[in-house]
């Protein structure tokens, strides 16, 4: 089988010139479980390979129109004879640029699908890559800052995603009971190729990192006395004083600021996976379905848990640095005004955002048709389900709190169902 | 066959589908571009507007907090965090960089079109006559840029040698090299000052109308015809009041001037100091040399000196040569009234700078001969220190401000408001405004750009270290002139037996009363920041303040002045931008 599609693409936003690309996209499959050669193997039932790829133009990124044109505005303004006289300053909003043209992306997927064993086993299986490039940003690291008003929008920025699934279905009855069990699993990891940024410390960098890398401080525990401050490295966040977070010094400076932020996590979860389970036995039906989650990490955040000046105080906070509690601490010291260094992103506040979250089970009976059929029904059961039954993680307390909206919450229903 | 014949179809369709591109062209936004800075001259005066929304003056900014002067009550105040050890190439709070260089940017833009724009088609005389003032002003802008970015930037780098800043004289275009290296201090400084000078082939002294031809300043009959007295005052005339004019450039010149003589970055150069006195002398004399100065001059900011100026009718104040327009306000007095009277007590001047004014004689309060009494400490003081610091017990708004212990929220450190240092500031506040919610009030304000005050000061400054503190040289009046002279005017009982003390031949002592006097004349205005690092002098002196119970006063340390002396008399430039340009060279320590 083969899949040929192709689009000539048309965008406005664009210069003359550039305004049209052709985006082609190719699909190619073959069933192998009809091939005269494969009749011979009777494990197989059904097996279907897959691959496609595509180079797609796009102008989804480009969120305004002209921005190809030297555009000018007005900004501020100056009075002159006592404001009897004034006039407003005009400025560039950004440069021009008559090379603008698409961003692009290039896709590429391989795949298979199959049934085997009777239909016992089913598989799906699944590897994409796809990179997108240049898209569309007003690079300000090839210009001085000062030159920011007239930095054109360029095709520069190139991110690439990749990552494989694997599903699988097992389907068997035994005697009365019958059994469906599927499974899940996907893997997708992210990178930066081509970024607008420069660093003078390597680790700083967000090219070769994903997309989604946390960047924060390195937290060394909570300073416990004045004397340790003063021998310790000058930290630029604001007032420092015994039970503030301390920092690691990461490019040797003697000087804690923004340049001793590294890769401390990541957003998302580069492995997720899904289960379900359906058991029947004669009347009996159990239903469960669950989702996990892996390798992603947050900062915990929020009013809630950083509390300062005229905030409400949480009872997280209780166990908060003092100077008699300093050996067992674990939350810095209260402060009256709003405290700077202690609250900015760091591996004090980060937790490992891993979970498997049983989302739905349910249970249900259905009354014999021996018995329906004398209450002149065609169907009765009855069931009951429950919703967010379970969430299990280390950290299940911060992740079943919510501040400032609706609370999470677990559902349990019953119910009837007919049919006449 | 078949599929090849999808394809073919396919690709016919999508090439006729492209050919409707003029269907496709975008909607017209009405966004401006470069074009129609040549179709519209106010827009096309928009580039140097550009350039006056950004003076770095616009806004009055209280460094002096970030020195011994004072603190701020504000406890996450950038200068208050600068100051106490986190100034850094990433955290700058002075910095200029930005600013600057993007007014020389629009500068440059600007120069560019004047020959071409029609500032007025019906007329060509009125035309050339707008072009002269706007190259004028644009130079004069570009010069008084570079000077505050060289001021913010200028030091020795990590080559050792005394650097300036990039000198940017042409429009810039994206594909330009933007590597540029900082030239040295000498050619920053000569290129500010060819600035200048070109700028005062073009401006007039004063905006002024005229009633006849025979008043035209020179060089309006041979260089720029005119021809009726109407076209003169249309572009030169008092409407422009308030643009930058020669008079103003001739006053920044001696301010430059100063800076470039200044310990920081000149040896003791003579000819240097003397051409700082000459260029504030030419000024000085233009208003009748000592004769001149402003008998008030030092209270320009009461309610009554600022409600009678009236342009319309020739009404300005003595005292200044250049400010923004007026307008009512009170964020000044919301930021600094004591929290009593429902202001946020931002500034509190210190102990130090309360110290530094002398006694109503004129004698330091810590000399033999003064007349202080430390169990009074205010009393029997330079008038000065009451019209601009609010201290235990003085009327402020018509009320007492204590702040003693027994002051309520006024009192030293009684809640977050309140003074760290048992001062209020009340130099450049209006006592008229009222902060009461149920009766708020504005009135008006100015912000000052240049006064004459600190032309004497220069003046005073650079003759002494030029020739001493009794050599005219041409300007007909002394550096202790000078300094008589203002401390006359504020009141320090005459003859000024203190002045007198300073001998013939004393440079030094000199220089320890002018610099004094220039301390309290601009206190909080701004410029006790960069005088510590033109002078090269100590910047870690702590802040102290008074706890006051009764009649007790004892002097405690408020904060420490955590700057390293090794090289924080020059400041930084962006970090980011050194890392992104290897040949813009780092000062040295940053």
């Amino acid at each position: 089988m083969v899949d040929f599609s192709s689009a000539y693409v048309n965008s406005v936003k664009l210069p003359k010139g550039n305004r049209t690309a052709y985006s082609p996209s190719l699909g190619l499959a073959w069933v192998i479980s009809s091939e005269d050669f494969m009749s011979s193997v009777t494990a197989v039932d059904y097996l279907k390979l897959r691959v496609s790829a595509g180079l797609i133009n796009s102008d989804n990124g480009i969120d305004g129109f002209y921005y190809f044109d030297n555009r000018y505005e007005t900004s501020g303004s100056y009075n002159w004879y006592e404001g009897a006289w004034g006039n407003s300053g005009v400025v560039s909003s950004n440069g021009g640029n008559r090379n603008l043209f698409f961003e692009k992306r290039k896709e590429l997927n391989f795949g298979f699908e199959g049934l085997l064993f009777d239909r016992m086993i089913g598989v799906d299986a699944n590897v994409f890559t796809s990179v997108y490039y240049d898209q569309v940003i007003r690079p300000s690291t090839l210009y001085p800052n000062f030159y920011m008003s007239f930095i054109p929008y360029e095709n520069f920025e190139s991110n690439a995603y990749r990552g494989a699934e694997l599903g699988l279905t097992f389907n068997k009855n035994f005697g009365d009971l019958s059994l469906v069990v599927g499974a899940n699993a996907l893997y997708a990891n992210s990178e930066v190729l081509k970024k607008d940024e420069i660093y003078a410390d390597a680790y700083q960098k967000r090219t070769g990192r994903p997309i989604d890398a946390m960047f924060g401080l390195v937290a060394d525990g909570l300073f416990q006395s004045a004397a340790e401050i003063a021998s310790s490295d000058l930290q630029v966040f604001g007032i420092v004083k015994p039970g503030d977070i301390k920092y690691v010094d990461q490019n040797n400076d003697n000087v804690i600021d923004q340049n001793d932020e590294v890769q401390i996590g990541r957003w998302q979860a580069p492995f997720s996976y899904g289960l379900n389970l359906k058991l029947a036995y004669k009347n009996f039906t159990l239903f469960a379905q669950g989702t996990g989650y892996m390798g992603a990490d947050s900062y915990i955040s929020g009013d809630y848990y950083w509390v300062d000046g005229n905030d409400k105080y949480s009872e997280y906070v209780l166990n908060r640095w003092t100077e008699a509690t300093k050996a067992t601490a674990t939350f810095p010291r209260l402060s009256s005004i709003a405290n700077t260094n202690n609250f900015r992103n760091s591996t004090f506040w980060l937790y490992k955002d891993n979970f498997f979250r049983v989302g739905r089970v349910q249970l249900t009976y259905a009354i014999p048709e021996s018995v329906t059929s004398k209450l002149r029904m065609k169907h009765l059961s009855f069931y009951v389900d429950a919703s967010n039954l379970l969430t299990v993680s280390k950290q299940k307390k911060i992740k079943e709190l919510v501040v400032g909206s609706e609370p999470s919450y677990r559902s349990f229903s019953l119910g009837v169902k007919t049919m006449f | 066959m078949r599929i090849l014949k999808i394809y073919t179809l396919l690709l016919i369709l999508s090439f006729a589908l492209g050919s409707c591109e003029q269907l496709l062209d975008p909607e017209k936004d009405n966004h401006s571009t470069k074009e129609r800075v040549y179709e519209d001259p106010g827009f096309a005066e928009g580039l140097l507007m550009s350039a006056y929304v950004r003076l770095p003056t616009s806004s009055l900014s209280y460094t002096d907090i970030a020195t011994s002067d004072g603190v701020s009550s504000d406890k996450l105040n950038s200068y208050l965090r600068m100051a106490t050890g986190q100034w850094s190439a990433i955290f700058n709070p002075i910095d200029q960089w930005q600013n600057c260089n993007e007014a020389i940017l629009y500068i440059n833009n600007f120069i560019d079109i004047i020959d071409t724009v029609a500032w007025k088609w019906t007329n060509n005389e009125m035309n050339s006559l707008f072009a002269r003032r706007f190259y004028g002003e644009a130079y004069a802008l570009r010069a008084l840029f570079q000077y505050h970015l060289l001021v913010s930037v200028a030091g020795y780098g990590t080559d050792n040698a005394l650097l300036g800043i990039p000198l940017y004289d042409k429009t810039l275009n994206a594909n330009d090299k933007f590597n540029t290296p900082r030239a040295s201090f000498t050619e920053s400084i000569n290129k500010i000052y060819a600035d200048f000078d070109k700028a005062l082939l073009y401006l007039v002294d004063d905006y002024k109308d005229i009633t006849s031809l025979s008043q035209l300043p020179a060089g309006f009959t041979d260089v720029t015809p005119v021809t009726a007295t109407n076209t003169y005052n249309i572009v030169f005339g008092s409407w422009t009041a308030q643009r930058i004019s020669g008079r103003i450039v001739k006053a920044l010149k001696a301010r430059v001037a100063l800076f470039e003589a200044s310990p920081a970055f000149s040896a003791d150069d003579p000819v240097l100091w003397a051409k700082a006195a000459n260029y504030a002398g030419v000024v000085l004399n233009s208003i009748g040399g000592i004769a001149g100065l402003d008998r008030v001059g030092h209270r320009y900011f009461d309610n009554t000196r600022v409600d009678a100026i009236n342009l319309a009718n020739n009404i300005e104040q003595k005292e200044i040569i250049w400010r923004s327009a007026i307008v009512a306000s009170n964020t000044r007095e919301s930021w600094n009234y004591p929290p009593s009277l429902y202001g946020n007590g931002i500034i509190n001047p210190s102990q130090n700078i309360v110290d530094a004014f002398p006694d109503a004689n004129g004698y330091p309060i810590s000399d033999p001969s003064t007349i202080y009494n430390a169990t009074s400490p205010y009393l029997n003081r330079d008038p000065r220190l009451a019209q601009y610091i609010v201290y235990n017990g003085s009327t402020f708004a018509a009320k007492t401000i204590k702040t003693g212990l027994g002051g309520g929220f006024n009192a030293k450190d009684s809640i977050q408001t309140s003074t760290r240092t048992g001062y209020y500031l009340r130099k450049l506040l209006r006592e008229d405004v009222n902060l009461d919610p149920i009766s708020i009030n504005t009135n008006k304000h100015y912000e000052v750009f240049i006064r004459y005050t600190e032309l004497y000061l220069i003046y005073a400054e650079a003759a002494n270290e030029a020739w001493g503190p009794d050599v005219a040289g041409t300007n007909g009046f002394t550096s202790r002139d000078v300094i008589r002279a203002i401390r006359n005017r504020a009141g320090i009982v005459q003859s000024d037996a203190y002045l007198a003390t300073i001998a013939a031949g004393d440079k030094a002592g000199m220089r320890t009363l002018i610099r004094n006097e220039r301390r309290i004349e601009l206190c909080f205005e701004g410029f006790r920041f960069w005088d510590l690092r033109r002078w090269n002098v100590d910047l870690t002196e702590k802040v102290r303040g008074v706890q006051i119970n009764g009649t007790s006063y004892t002097y405690v340390d408020v904060e420490e002045r955590k700057y390293d002396n090794s090289y924080m008399h020059y400041g930084p430039l962006p970090d980011k931008e050194v890392v992104k340009y290897n040949l813009l060279l780092q000062n040295k320590g940053w």
